[in-house]
């Protein structure tokens, strides 16, 4: 895997993004910005587990509104995934050993996993109200997830 | 006193200096940060992708902007206060004269006009157009403008370090 890292280091792309003046920062912006995106429609999916919601008797029942709102949430992660990759890439090395970096890309595959897989299947119960203890706490794990994916993140730099 | 003292002075100050070296709190206040963002960010999205037809078509605007209000003002208050926290720890060596910085300040005034103008003119007359879809021209450019300046505004901020 390092090897594959070392390699992905010395491409000609990398060496641009990591020399170039506004690559990185065009790069970088275009991640963080995805991310808000990607992070607030997983949020109002978890947000509505939780028992918050926009009208008092929602057109939608929360399996049709899961799905919908997933579509553009995976849209904006492939923003992000390709912006991260190209970031990642740029100090492939550093990133690889980086104890944080490698938290960061765990939490990460495990939200993703758990907002494609588990939430769909929690949401085909009718919604209720109030929400069943089991649904707000399928809700607080997910939100708590990309919490801790930007937090790891941010500790990429200070461990 | 001047803007250079002023931003002396706060990167002098023993709180900034305990702060600027402290590698628990500096990655903690920035991932709060970051989270308000995406709150923040994410909720006015919603309600500008509503004004523009893009999305939630089956509620109504104001419904709409009275349940996403309290959210985008928390974040909002969550994100200023974390700022200003990150803002001090080299409030001279890097934020007093970074031409990025000073972008983003303004652009973030901008979008704060631009709600501003929405909310005194045709919001006024929601009742007019509350369920409807399409909504007036008028409610469409103020979602397009807040879309595009909280875009410019995340461009701005991470291009501060690279000027």
């Amino acid at each position: 895997m390092l090897e594959f890292c070392e390699w992905l280091y010395e491409l000609r792309v990398s060496q641009t993004v990591r020399e170039s003046t506004w690559v990185f920062p065009t790069l970088d912006a275009i991640h963080i910005y995805s991310m808000a995106i990607f992070v607030m429609v997983m949020a109002a999916v978890d947000l509505r587990l939780l028992g918050f919601r926009i009208e008092q008797q929602p057109r939608q029942p929360l399996s049709h509104f899961t799905r919908r709102v997933l579509r553009w949430g995976w849209v904006a992660f492939g923003v992000h995934a390709l912006s991260g990759t190209l970031l990642f890439a740029a100090g492939a090395v550093d990133y690889y050993v980086n104890p944080a970096f490698r938290i960061k890309i765990l939490l990460v595959l495990l939200g993703v996993a758990y907002h494609w897989v588990v939430l769909p299947v929690v949401a085909k119960r009718e919604e209720a109200s109030p929400m069943p203890i089991g649904s707000k706490l399928a809700g607080g794990f997910g939100l708590l997830l990309w919490v801790g994916v930007i937090a790891a993140a941010r500790w990429i730099a200070y461990v | 006193m001047s803007l250079f003292s002023l931003c002396h002075a706060i990167e002098l100050w023993p709180f900034s200096q305990a702060f600027a070296v402290d590698i628990f709190w500096i990655p903690a206040v920035e991932t709060t940060h970051l989270v308000s963002l995406a709150l923040l960010v994410g909720s006015i999205t919603t309600f500008d992708a509503r004004l523009l037809g893009l999305g939630m078509r089956h509620v109504s605007v104001s419904r709409l902007g009275k349940r996403l209000l309290p959210w985008t003002w928390a974040a909002f208050s969550l994100n200023l206060a974390t700022g200003a926290l990150l803002f001090t720890k080299t409030a001279e060596s890097l934020y007093c004269f970074n031409s990025a910085f000073r972008i983003k300040m303004l652009l973030i005034l901008l979008a704060g006009v631009n709600m501003a103008v929405f909310h005194i003119t045709v919001y006024r007359s929601v009742s007019k157009w509350d369920n409807s879809h399409p909504t007036p021209l008028q409610a469409k450019l103020a979602g397009s403008f807040s879309i595009l300046l909280w875009l410019c505004v995340v461009i701005a901020a991470r291009w501060i370090p690279f000027v």
